[in-house]
C-alpha cells in the first residue's frame, strides 16, 4: 500500500498541470543493445482493426502505440504530456500552431518520417469519406486546416484560439493520433488497412494478426530511440481473468494485463512481479440534483461527502489497490491538489443529515463495483436511508445515467489524457451540456461556468493554477454533485524476468521497446 | 390326381386352378391403391417413391427453416434495439472529444443507425438473403461474414469433439446401468449423470485448468494451437486443416487445445446422454427378442450391440435437440479457453451492443439447430424402419 501512495505522490507533482515536461524521449535514451527474447503477453482484448484511426478502444491503442509512434505521449507512469516524434509547438498566433518534427526517425520500410505524413494523417482523420470515430477527439472539431510548411514543419490553423501550446495540445489532440505513412498508407483502401501491416515508425513491426487469438510483432532494428531489448512480442487474447492468470503460473506468457484485486495475493504467493500504479479513472458516487431529489439540497450532498468510509473501501475491499479521491480532480489530473482535502469521514455527523431522508433510493452500478456499492449502501442504511442497489450491464447504466433516470449512481470518470480543462469539464460540469452530457446529474453552475471560460483565456500559469483550484473546490466543497470515492490502481503481473516495464496511469503500455528479458 | 368325380371335378379342377392363378386380395388392394397414385406402372416407381417422400419431408423442412429464420430475426432485431444502451455509446465510452454528444450523433449518422427501424430491418434482411449480414459497428468495419467464417468452423469441431466425447463416456456407463440395473454400478451411474448434467462447466473448466494445465501440465490452459505454429486454412477448422495438410505437428497442437474445452463441454452432454439412454436400453432389455437371443445361447456383446440399436433412435433425436445447448454452452466455454468460436463472438458482440453480429450470429445459429435438428430426424428414420414406413404412409 505504502507503494501505491508513494506512486500517486509521484504522479501528483509529474501530471498536476499540463506543462511540458523535458523531452522524456531522446535518440540518446538507450545505450545500444541486441534484442532478446520473446515477451508474450496475455492481454483481455483483440484490437479489431489495424486502421489506428478506426476505433476509439484504449486497447486497440497499445497495440497501435507499439508500432505506430505519435507526435505526444504520456511517459509513464504519470499523464503528463511529453513530445515523442515532434520536438516542439510553438505558437504562431491566437489560431496557428508550428510543429516542429525530430529528423531522422524512420519508418519501417525505411522512409523518413516528413510533415507530409503528419498532414496526410490528420486530413485522412478529418476526411468524411474516412468516417472516423476519432476525428473530433480533444478539440479537433475546432481545427481548421493542417498544412506542410517545410520538411520537418506543419502548421495547424485552429478557428478559435486555443491557448498556449500546453493547453492547445490536447485540444489538438497529439497525444493520440498514430502517424501513418502517406506513401504506403495513401495507397491503400480503407478494407485494406484495416488488416494490412502497418507502416509505423514505432519500436516494433507488424509480423501477424490472427483475429481474436493473437498479434505478434518484431523489433525495429532501427527505431529512432534504439533497438528494443525484446525481439518479439506476442500478445494473446485471453478474456477470463482466471485463465489469464493460469496462463502466467503455468509459464506460459511473460506478462498478464489487466489484474484485479482478486488474484494479487495468489500471484504475490507465487513470487509473480506486480506493477502497480494509480489509474485515471475516478470512481464516484452521482449525486441527482434535481428539484424532488433529496440530493437536491447541498446539505445533504455535504452529509454524503462525510457519511463514506472511504478509507475502508480501499483497504478492505480493494486491498490497498486503491487510493482515496477526496476531490473532483483525480489523482495525476488537470487542477489536482495533493494538499486539499476538505472532508473527514464523520458518521455522527452524517447521521445527523440523511436520518431525515425518507425516500427510498436506488443506486445504480455497473457489475465490478458490486462490492463497494453494497458497502455503501450498508452504510448509508445505517444511517437510517432507504437505499437499495441495483446492478446493470455497463451499456445499460451508461443509457440510465446519461438519461438523468437514476437518484444515486457509483459511477465513473476517465481522465486518461490528464486534462480536466476541454472534454472533461464540457462533458461533465457545463451547463449547455445538462441534456446531452455524459453523465447528468441536473447540476448547473452558470457562475461556475463563467470562471471556467476565464481560465481557458488564462496565459499566465501561476494565475491559471489559482483559478483552476478555485474550480476544483467550488465542485468538490460548494457545489458536490459528486461524491469522490476512489481511483483503483492499474496493476500489470510479470515473471520476475521481465525487466524495465513501466505501467502507465492512462492504462496504457508505453516504451515497450525498454523491456528487456533477463532469464 | 384322384377323387373328383366326373364332369363335377372338372369344374373344381378349373376353379381350383383359377384360383390360383387369381392374385391374393391384398397384394390385388395394393396394386389398386398404387395404381390409382401412379399413372404409369407402379414396378418401376417402388424405389423412387420411397426417395420422393424423403426429398419432400427435407423440402418441407427446409421451408418451416425459412419462416423459422425469417420469425428470429424480428425478435433479435427488436430485442437488441429495446435494450438499453447502444453501439456508438459504448464506443465512444468516456470520450475526451469537446463536444461528446455531438461527435456521437455524428458517428450514429454516419452508420446508419439513426434511419427509421423498418428501414434497418429491410437492410438487415437483405444482408441476411444475400448472406452478407452486415458490417461490425466496432471492429472497424469488419464484415460480419468474415467474423462468421472464422470463428463458425472452430465452435462446429469443438462441437464434434465435444459430442464424440460425450457419446464414448455415455454409451458404456449407460450400458453398464442398464446390464447391472439396479445394483451399485447402476447407482453409481445415473449418480455420474446427475452430477455431469448439474455441474457449471464454467467451473469444471477450471478445475480443468488448475489440475490438467497448471498443476500437472499436461494440456495448454487456452487458445487454439501453440504460438509458433501456423496452419495452412482450408475449412477453417485448425484440427481438421492440419490433418487435410498433412501437418502433422500442427494437428497434434490443436488436439490438445481441444481436449480441455471439449472434455468439460462432452461431460455436461454426456450426464444427458446416460439418462435418456439408459432408460431406452432399459425399455428395449425386456423386449422378448431379447430373451429369445439369450435363449439360443447368443453372446452378450451381440445382444449389446442389438440393444444399442435399437435404443439409439430416441437418444439420436435428443442429440439433435442438444445441438442447441451445445452450441450455446460454448458461449461460456470458449470465453474460458480464448477459444474464439462463435459463442466468444456473440459475447463480444453483446457486450458492445454490435448489432450485426449478434444479428448475424443469432441468425446462423438458428438455421444451425434448425438443420441439426433435419439431420437427426432423417437418422432417426434410417435407423429405425418404422419412422420411415410412417413418413412414406403420410403419417
Amino acid at each position: 500500500m505504502s507503494f501505491l501512495r508513494s506512486a500517486v505522490k509521484h504522479l501528483a507533482l509529474a501530471g498536476a498541470s499540463l506543462a511540458l515536461l523535458a523531452s522524456a524521449a531522446s535518440a540518446q535514451d538507450s545505450a545500444p543493445r541486441e534484442p532478446k527474447g520473446t515477451l508474450t503477453i496475455g492481454w483481455a482484448w483483440d484490437p479489431g482493426t489495424m486502421d489506428p484511426q478506426m476505433h476509439r478502444a484504449r486497447f486497440t491503442q497499445i497495440i497501435s502505440h507499439a508500432m505506430r509512434d505519435k507526435l505526444y505521449y504520456l511517459p509513464p507512469p504519470g499523464l503528463g504530456l511529453a513530445p515523442l516524434v515532434a520536438e516542439d509547438v510553438e505558437q504562431v498566433d491566437d489560431t496557428t500552431y508550428d510543429l516542429k518534427l525530430r529528423q531522422g526517425v524512420k519508418f519501417h520500410n525505411g522512409d523518413e518520417l516528413t510533415s507530409e505524413d503528419v498532414v496526410y494523417t490528420f486530413e485522412r482523420l478529418w476526411d468524411p469519406a474516412t468516417k472516423s470515430p476519432r476525428a473530433s477527439m480533444g478539440n479537433m472539431a475546432n481545427v481548421e486546416s493542417a498544412e506542410v510548411v517545410d520538411r520537418y514543419t506543419v502548421r495547424f490553423k485552429t478557428k478559435v484560439p486555443f491557448g498556449p501550446p500546453n493547453q492547445a495540445i490536447p485540444g489538438l489532440n497529439f497525444a493520440a493520433q498514430e502517424i501513418m505513412n502517406k506513401k504506403v498508407d495513401g495507397a491503400r483502401t480503407l478494407e485494406e488497412t484495416r488488416t494490412a501491416a502497418p507502416m509505423g515508425v514505432g519500436p516494433f513491426k507488424f509480423v501477424e494478426w490472427t483475429p481474436n487469438q493473437r498479434v505478434v510483432m518484431d523489433a525495429f532494428l532501427d527505431y529512432w530511440q534504439g533497438a528494443p531489448g525484446v525481439e518479439r512480442i506476442i500478445w494473446r487474447t485471453i478474456p477470463e481473468e482466471a485463465t489469464r492468470v493460469a496462463e502466467l503460473l503455468s509459464g506460459s506468457v511473460d506478462m498478464i494485463y489487466p489484474v484485479t484485486t482478486d488474484f494479487v495475493d495468489q500471484l504475490r504467493a507465487a513470487n509473480m512481479k506486480l506493477e502497480i500504479v494509480p489509474g485515471s479513472s475516478m470512481r464516484m458516487l452521482q449525486m441527482n440534483v434535481r428539484e424532488g431529489s433529496p440530493f437536491a439540497d447541498p446539505e445533504v450532498r455535504r452529509a454524503m461527502n462525510v457519511a463514506i468510509d472511504k478509507d475502508a473501501i480501499a483497504e478492505h475491499i480493494y486491498r490497498g489497490l486503491a487510493v482515496v479521491a477526496r476531490q473532483v480532480s483525480g489523482i495525476g489530473q488537470e487542477g489536482y491538489n495533493p494538499d486539499y482535502d476538505p472532508f473527514t469521514y464523520d458518521p455522527e455527523a452524517a447521521k445527523a443529515v440523511l436520518s431525515k431522508v425518507t425516500k427510498p433510493i436506488e443506486m445504480l452500478t455497473v457489475p465490478m463495483f458490486e462490492l463497494p456499492a453494497q458497502f455503501i449502501a450498508e452504510q448509508l442504511r445505517g444511517y437510517g436511508m432507504n437505499v437499495s442497489t441495483k446492478i446493470m450491464d455497463t451499456a445499460a447504466f451508461n443509457a440510465a445515467v446519461e438519461a438523468g433516470d437514476f437518484d444515486l449512481a457509483l459511477a465513473f470518470a476517465g481522465y486518461g489524457t490528464g486534462e480536466f480543462v476541454g472534454a472533461y469539464y464540457n462533458n461533465h460540469f457545463e451547463c449547455s451540456r445538462l441534456a446531452t452530457g455524459r453523465i447528468r446529474t441536473g447540476f448547473c453552475s452558470e457562475d461556475l461556468d463563467r470562471k471556467y471560460a476565464e481560465l481557458r483565456r488564462e496565459l499566465d500559469q501561476a494565475r491559471w493554477q489559482e483559478k483552476m483550484d478555485e474550480i476544483n473546490r467550488e465542485l468538490t466543497e460548494v457545489h458536490m454533485p459528486w461524491v469522490p470515492l476512489f481511483i483503483e490502481a492499474e496493476v500489470w503481473a510479470m515473471q520476475p524476468h521481465v525487466q524495465g516495464f513501466v505501467g502507465s496511469s492512462a492504462g496504457q503500455m508505453f516504451d515497450l521497446h525498454k523491456v528487456t528479458l533477463e532469464k | 390326381m384322384t377323387g373328383f368325380p366326373g364332369g363335377a371335378a372338372a369344374d373344381q379342377k378349373a376353379r381350383f386352378q383359377e384360383s390360383r392363378d387369381r392374385p391374393p386380395v391384398r397384394d390385388r388392394e395394393n396394386r389398386e391403391l398404387e395404381r390409382s397414385r401412379f399413372p404409369v406402372k407402379p414396378e418401376r416407381l417402388r424405389g423412387l417413391e420411397g426417395n420422393f417422400v424423403v426429398w419432400r419431408f427435407i423440402a418441407k423442412r427446409l421451408l418451416e427453416t425459412a419462416v423459422v429464420v425469417l420469425g428470429v430475426s424480428v425478435i433479435v432485431f427488436v430485442l437488441l434495439r429495446i435494450m438499453p444502451g447502444d453501439p456508438v455509446q459504448l464506443l465512444f465510452g468516456e470520450g475526451d472529444d469537446a463536444d461528446l454528444a455531438a461527435s456521437r450523433e455524428m458517428y450514429r449518422q454516419m452508420l446508419g443507425l439513426d434511419r427509421p427501424l423498418p428501414v434497418q430491418y429491410l437492410i438487415f434482411l437483405k444482408e441476411i438473403f444475400t448472406l452478407h449480414l452486415g458490417n461490425s459497428l466496432v471492429r472497424g468495419g469488419e464484415p460480419v461474414i468474415q467474423m462468421v467464417g472464422r470463428a463458425l468452423p472452430l465452435t462446429i469441431e469443438l462441437s464434434i469433439f465435444a459430442l464424440v466425447i460425450g457419446l464414448l463416456i455415455a454409451i458404456p456407463v449407460a450400458v453398464l446401468c442398464a446390464l447391472k440395473q439396479n445394483t451399485f454400478w447402476d447407482r453409481g451411474g445415473t449418480g455420474f449423470a446427475l452430477i455431469g448434467a448439474s455441474m457449471p462447466n464454467f467451473w469444471q473448466g477450471i478445475l480443468l485448468i488448475m489440475f490438467l494445465a497448471v498443476w500437472m501440465p499436461v494440456f495448454p490452459v487456452s487458445g487454439v494451437l501453440a504460438q509458433h505454429i501456423t496452419i495452412e486454412r482450408i475449412t477453417g477448422a485448425p484440427f481438421t486443416d492440419a490433418v487435410l495438410t498433412g501437418n502433422w505437428e500442427g494437428a497434434r497442437s490443436a488436439f490438445m487445445h481441444l481436449v480441455l474445452p471439449a472434455t468439460t463441454l462432452g461431460t455436461t452432454l454426456s450426464g444427458q446422454f446416460v439418462r435418456v439412454l439408459r432408460s431406452s436400453l432399459l425399455e428395449v432389455k425386456h423386449q422378448e427378442f431379447v430373451h429369445a437371443f439369450r435363449a439360443r445361447g447368443i453372446g452378450e456383446p451381440t445382444i449389446v450391440s442389438h440393444l444399442l440399436h435399437n435404443a439409439l433412435p430416441t437418444t439420436v433425436v435428443i442429440i439433435g435437440m442438444r445441438i442447441g445447448m451445445l452450441l450455446s454452452g460454448t458461449i461460456v466455454i470458449e470465453t474460458l479457453f480464448a477459444y474464439p468460436g462463435m459463442g466468444f463472438l456473440l459475447v463480444q458482440g453483446i457486450n458492445a451492443r454490435d448489432f450485426p453480429v449478434v444479428q448475424g450470429v443469432v441468425v446462423l445459429l438458428t438455421v444451425l439447430v434448425v438443420l441439426s435438428n433435419l439431420i437427426a430426424d432423417i437418422i432417426h428414420a434410417w435407423l429405425d424402419p418404422r419412422v420411415k414406413l410412417a413418413y412414406q404412409k403420410g403419417k
